[in-house]
């Protein structure tokens, strides 16, 4: 009945809100823009399932089953050093769709849950750089082990399709993520450990080799330090079949933070 | 308020310690202080209570134990209410349900 119909991963850091509102050129927020106008346009969509790398539950995998979202706002804020503007987000939620990705993860042996949790940045950032009005469903991504996420993935694709939705996923993260190291002096190359990283990964993704990223180094991992681990990228393979993604955009930035934007097909 | 002159905000997530941190007022206007130490595998967090600059419980907080009320939160145990801006008390409850945030401290790693 209802059908996945792309996978996206997308950046998700508070600054693409202010550039996006600043109107300041950069070419992660006029990638997402350009999801934006794919998802309103092509495939008119209707329900984005979000799947935050900032909603990282231990015990299980949630998902908000809410008739409305709101969002909170979980980045620091002006005037602290690396301070945004406060930002916010309001949507429709698709309680059906919510449960029934409960129940799918129950028949695949997850340990699942609801929890009335809203959208945090890393679900409504990249989400509101798109300028799209859909539905959305808010589920974590946990700190769970890479094979549960895979398996999260598939229990979303499939109760996509027992519904009448035309659907979307946007499973946000980072490759490198060393935001202690990152600073404003944009003429310094990205360092070397992160670019190996981000390089790498790209390639992985868009060959469709996703059983490939747990044979990363674990030392090149450490040093860059994935946002949610690369459990977004688990997600993905798990929901789409593992199709190769195509690269939209790549944007290292503030010399230690990697922003790649990769569209999935589904696989039939 | 010391989090509120050195961050500029009343909740902050220290990516070294691993640990959130609210500051809010009592009722007679002493300095509270919540430390969210760990997170437990059951998604509770250890919990220390700061009154006054002096520890004075340590805790397991679980997301129920709070309720949120227009001008700050009650915790059921201990009953204390803390009075807080609805900014930092949107990000405590997001940090209870299950949000890590960007972090006010950085560190080379996040979970």
């Amino acid at each position: 009945m209802g059908e996945l119909l792309k996978a996206y991963f997308v950046p998700n850091g508070s600054y693409l809100m202010q550039e996006d509102e600043d109107g300041f050129p950069d070419p992660s927020v006029d990638a997402l823009r350009s999801i934006g106008r794919e998802i309103r346009e092509e495939l008119k969509v209707d329900v984005v399932v979000v799947v935050s790398p900032h909603w990282q539950t231990k015990s299980s995998f949630f998902v908000d089953p809410g008739e409305h979202h709101t969002s909170f706002m979980d980045y620091p804020l002006l005037p602290a050093t690396w301070g945004r503007r406060p930002f916010s987000y309001e949507a429709d939620g698709d309680p059906q769709l919510a449960l029934g990705i409960l129940e799918s993860g129950k028949k695949l042996g997850l340990r699942v849950g609801t929890k009335n949790y809203g959208l945090d940045h890393g679900a409504f950032c990249p989400i509101r750089v798109m300028h799209i009005n859909c539905k959305i469903v808010p589920v974590s991504i946990t700190q769970r082990p890479f094979q549960e996420c895979i398996l999260w993935g598939q229990a979303i694709r499939k109760a996509i399709e027992k519904l009448p939705r035309r659907a979307v996923l946007v499973a946000p993260g980072n490759l490198t993520h060393r935001l202690d190291l990152r600073h404003d002096n944009e003429t310094e190359l990205f360092f070397d450990k992160g670019t190996r990283f981000d390089q790498l990964v790209i390639e992985l993704m868009t060959a469709g080799k996703f059983q490939d990223l747990q044979k990363i180094d674990p030392s090149l991992l450490k040093a860059a330090a994935p946002e949610a681990g690369l459990r977004p990228l688990y997600l993905i393979g798990g929901a789409t079949g593992g199709q190769p993604g195509k690269l939209l955009c790549y944007h290292g930035i503030k010399y230690s933070v990697g922003d790649a934007t990769i569209a999935f097909r589904v696989a039939a | 308020m010391a989090l509120l002159a050195e961050f500029g905000a009343n909740f902050i997530y220290d990516a070294k310690q691993k640990k959130a941190v609210l500051a809010g007022t009592s009722d007679d206007g002493k300095e509270l202080v919540i430390e969210l130490v760990h997170r437990n595998d059951d998604d509770s967090h250890n919990a220390v209570l700061v009154v006054a600059g002096n520890q004075t419980a340590r805790f397991v907080l679980r997301e129920d134990d709070v309720a949120y009320l227009s001008d700050g939160i009650q915790l059921k145990q201990p009953a204390i209410r803390i009075f807080v801006d609805r900014v930092a008390m949107a990000k405590f409850r997001g940090f209870t349900r299950g949000n890590i945030p960007t972090p006010d401290i950085p560190a080379d790693s996040l979970p």
